[in-house]
């Protein structure tokens, strides 16, 4: 590591310790915060969030590592695509706290790629017992509620009928 | 609160296997959260950056899954930029006012229902080509929105009912129809109603004679040659909404071709199957033989066909 790209040392919720190159910690606007903060890029960085666990935050700092060397080098967005499409692909839980993590640590582009792939699973369900079902949702309406939101929106399901 | 944060782990961990059954059997502190469940995990912000990337449609089947996302489907936030998209408008703060009152998805449903009606009046006004008067068209309008509150509120009312309310409804609207356009009364000698049309005058009853012979289909073009060979004496239209409307009140078979006049004179409507096996018009009623006879036409209606002659001397003032 060169002197202008000093390593920074994170630290997970649960209490692991990650060094990565300060510009790619940086393109987290908290962590970036975080170190202009103190000045002093040798004090740990400790992330609070319990989002920020060891595993979640390998993925967060692949992706961040990935881009940077996407953006470094002027990567076709074809491969870009195909790297972000291929990164969206996990189980849910790890989607929801990557979500989370992102949304903590400030990070743009990976929410709004995890925010993307929810929205997108939601899409594929048609009916509200679909989306019960894909993510384990309870239904806290009673019969006559469903009616009453019917009525108060009937246009909706106008809409639906198409 | 470390006690939840660990239920919260313990129940990624087991989330793809649990299910109502495990629900059922929780702790009540488990229940109280589990209820909003996954995507509650995402707390409000992200989900609405998520909802966001939605279709309206989407974001409308959102709010019946479960109380709370019904709630955050709900947000100004996000109807706002839903309204602002579709209808990107400098002066919006307009409408700001009502969003504030109402809430910007009030705001966007109206909208909507606005711009609905306005493309279904146009298909109609297309299809009418002879309504000129600007009354007339106001009329129709009218007439249509009552038909489109009879659609929505089929959904809502129990089926029993519903048959009279919406034939009372478009009843309704089609007397609202005739007195908006003031129309002069059926049968009375009117040689220049308010359309400035000079018209012979014209009674139910009398100018018809039953075709007992079954020269029906010669008979029947004639018919059709003096409804619409008067100048504009009737206007007409395939009905689209009517034969939808009267296809589900099983008055008509949807397939069959229906044609509805509207005369000028006296602002009856009238609904006729070319193929001649209709079971009756909307507006007739049967005469004394059992037979239904238009009250402007004259066109009578039998059984199974289509049967009618209309008097010579009508086609001359």
């Amino acid at each position: 590591m060169s002197e202008a790209d000093p390593e920074i040392t994170l630290e997970t919720y649960d209490k692991h310790q990650i060094k990565i190159p300060k510009s790619i910690a940086t393109r987290s606007a908290i962590i970036n915060m975080m170190i202009e903060d103190t000045g002093d890029v040798n004090e740990v960085v400790p992330l609070a969030d319990k989002s920020c666990t060891l595993n979640i935050m390998n993925r967060v700092i692949e992706y961040l590592k990935k881009h940077a060397e996407f953006d470094n080098t002027g990567a076709d967005d074809e491969v870009i695509n195909e790297f972000d499409k291929e990164f969206q692909e996990q189980s849910d839980e790890i989607i929801f706290q990557t979500i989370l993590a992102a949304n903590f640590l400030d990070i743009k582009n990976l929410l709004e790629l995890m925010c993307k792939k929810v929205a997108d699973e939601i899409k594929k369900c048609k009916t509200p017992d679909d989306i019960r079902d894909r993510f384990n949702i309870r239904k806290d309406y009673t019969p006559e509620e469903v009616e009453e939101v019917k009525r108060a929106h009937p246009w909706i399901y106008d809409k639906n009928a198409k | 609160m470390a006690d939840l944060e660990e239920e919260l782990l313990r129940e990624m961990e087991t989330e793809s296997e649990c299910s109502e059954a495990a629900e059922e059997e929780a702790s009540p502190m488990f229940l109280s959260w589990s209820g909003k469940a996954r995507l509650n995990l995402l707390g409000e912000d992200v989900l609405i950056r998520i909802f966001s990337m939605l279709p309206v449609t989407k974001l409308c089947t959102m709010a019946l899954v479960c109380q709370w996302l019904r709630k955050v489907s709900g947000k100004d936030v996000l109807w706002k930029a839903l309204y602002l998209e579709r209808w990107a408008d400098p002066k919006s703060h307009i409408f700001a006012r009502d969003a504030l009152r109402e809430g910007w998805k009030k705001v966007y449903a109206s909208k909507d229902m606005d711009i609905k009606a306005q493309d279904e009046n146009e298909a109609l006004m297309s299809s009418i080509k002879c309504i000129e008067d600007k009354e007339c068209q106001d009329a129709f309008r009218a007439m249509q929105a009552a038909k489109r509150s009879l659609s929505l509120n089929k959904k809502a009312t129990p089926k029993q009912e519903e048959g009279n309310s919406a034939m009372d409804l478009l009843q309704n609207a089609i007397l609202e129809f005739k007195s908006r356009c003031k129309f002069p009364h059926a049968g009375h000698s009117s040689s220049s109603g308010s359309l400035g049309v000079s018209l012979p005058p014209f009674e139910s009853g009398t100018k018809v004679n039953v075709d007992t012979n079954g020269v029906g289909e010669q008979k029947r073009s004639q018919s059709q040659s003096s409804m619409f060979g008067k100048g504009g004496f009737f206007t007409s239209c395939t009905a689209g909404p009517f034969r939808d409307f009267l296809a589900h009140k099983k008055i008509f078979p949807r397939k069959h071709q229906l044609e509805v006049c509207i005369c000028k004179l006296t602002g009856e409507l009238h609904m006729c199957s070319y193929d001649g096996l209709a079971r009756g018009c909307e507006l007739s009623l049967p005469n004394d033989d059992g037979y239904f006879v238009c009250p402007i036409t004259g066109i009578i209606w039998c059984n199974s066909r289509l049967q009618v002659a209309v008097e010579e001397d009508e086609d001359e003032p």
